[in-house]
């Protein structure tokens, strides 16, 4: 026996890793949090980004502004008259915030949640074509926690994936994986936004339901993940076939995916805490 | 060995900084350049030892950990592209850098086959075919592409760090 092994040890060897690499799958699908390797590399690679990414930031910064100064003259000329119209529609506005911030105050009052949110800067991105990742600078040190939400104020982006000390990584709503509870806001018709790489579907919408291109898409709040409200995007395109039980709508996403560098995560209220428990 | 090793783990740290740094900034048509898998290919390709399929395990763990969650993932995908390559080069030995490229553009659209095929097990509602088609044939061309300038720079490293087996 001993001898047999000795004598195929290297077959055993390859068998023995594929086994461990099989196992070490399984378990961290399973688990679906963060592993010690990943937060380990995580934290190796996290100066190496966060300094990259300053660098590039400042030499961006500095060629933008350059290019700002070109025809700085006209632009000037035309800047006046618009502030002079401005000035004109502002008096307008302000008469009209007052009011709407004496009814808000009212309305918030009803209805208070207190929700902090953490500004990050996105540093990085899946290292491979398969994922919708990507990777900010705050981490379980700035008390990032998994399944936190991430937004702009532009809409939804996504939901915390993983987090080591230093950097989280933010799984997009467009990644393949991702799933969120949506419906039309104009007349509440249900659906499920599916990532598809390149884009968001909303899926499983019946088939006899009146949705129209333009149509917002937000967040309905079920599944409990995602809370209700948030703009997911607009409907570009239905898609229905006959022999099909639910129709498709692909939309426009709120956010553009490709030009996001910052975000915020939102930390959830005490009383909303149930529902980010894995 | 050893330095054929320290040449392999030098390698595989450029391809890490490659994929975490420089693809954030390049990208060709959207689309990110797998640097690690690329190093080890032309690696295996030059020297077919296990040591590298071993090492190029290593770096599929580290491209898991830098890209989702599914530790392991491309470590098996990795792996076992870089053994099926110590069989292939048994078979024949080419190292021209056409040769080399259109090795590396088969053996990329293997691996991605592979790890793909690992997705779609673990996280149902990937379209395979699609998938393979869109993001792991241009990608496997991309690499291709890129195969001569690396392989120059993987053989100017064996010059310095192999002197005598180069």
């Amino acid at each position: 026996m001993f001898k047999f092994i000795s004598t195929f040890r290297l077959q055993f060897l390859i068998i023995a890793t594929f086994i461990g690499l099989f196992m070490l799958m399984s378990q961290t699908h399973t688990n679906e949090g963060t592993s010690r390797f990943q937060s380990v590399v995580q934290t190796l690679t996290y100066p190496l980004q966060a300094s990259v990414n300053s660098v590039a930031s400042t030499f961006k910064n500095l060629w933008n502004s350059y290019i700002s100064l070109i025809d700085v003259n006209e632009e000037n000329k035309l800047l006046r008259q618009q502030l002079l119209d401005i000035e004109e529609k502002m008096n307008q506005h302000i008469e009209n915030s007052v009011q709407f911030l004496r009814l808000r105050n009212q309305l918030l009052f009803a209805s208070k949640k207190i929700t902090d949110k953490i500004f990050a800067e996105i540093i990085g991105e899946s290292a491979d074509n398969n994922h919708d990742i990507s990777l900010i600078n705050r981490g379980s040190n700035q008390l990032v926690q998994r399944n936190y939400i991430v937004l702009r104020k532009e809409g939804l982006v996504g939901r915390i994936q993983s987090v080591s000390p230093f950097q989280s990584s933010v799984q997009l709503i467009t990644d393949h994986r991702s799933r969120v509870s949506s419906l039309i806001q104009r007349n509440r018709i249900r659906g499920l936004i599916y990532g598809t790489h390149k884009g968001l579907e909303m899926r499983q919408i019946n088939q006899h339901a009146n949705i129209k291109i333009g149509d917002r898409v937000i967040s309905s709040g079920l599944g409990g993940l995602y809370p209700k409200g948030l703009l997911i995007g607009w409907v570009k395109e239905i898609r229905r076939q006959k022999h099909e039980l639910f129709k498709t709508a692909i939309l426009d996403s709120a956010v553009d995916f490709n030009q996001i560098e910052e975000v915020f995560v939102i930390v959830p209220s005490k009383t909303d805490s149930h529902l980010f428990i894995e | 060995m050893m330095r054929l090793f320290l040449l392999a783990l030098g390698l595989m740290l450029i391809g890490v900084w490659l994929s975490i740094v420089f693809n954030n900034y390049v990208q060709f048509g959207g689309l990110k350049i797998n640097w690690l898998l690329m190093f080890m290919l032309i690696l295996t390709f030059r020297h077919s030892k296990l040591l590298i399929a071993f090492l190029g395990m290593l770096a599929g763990l580290m491209m898991d950990a830098l890209s989702h969650g599914i530790i392991g993932l491309y470590g098996t995908s990795f792996f076992l592209t870089l053994l099926l390559i110590i069989q292939v080069s048994k078979l024949f030995y080419a190292n021209t850098f056409l040769a080399v490229s259109l090795a590396v553009f088969s053996m990329s659209i293997f691996e991605g086959w592979i790890s793909l095929s690992i997705i779609d097990m673990f996280e149902p509602g990937l379209e395979l075919s699609t998938n393979l088609l869109t993001s792991n044939l241009p990608v496997a061309i991309l690499q291709g592409l890129m195969t001569p300038i690396i392989l120059q720079f993987v053989i100017w490293g064996e010059k310095l760090f192999l002197r005598d087996l180069a």
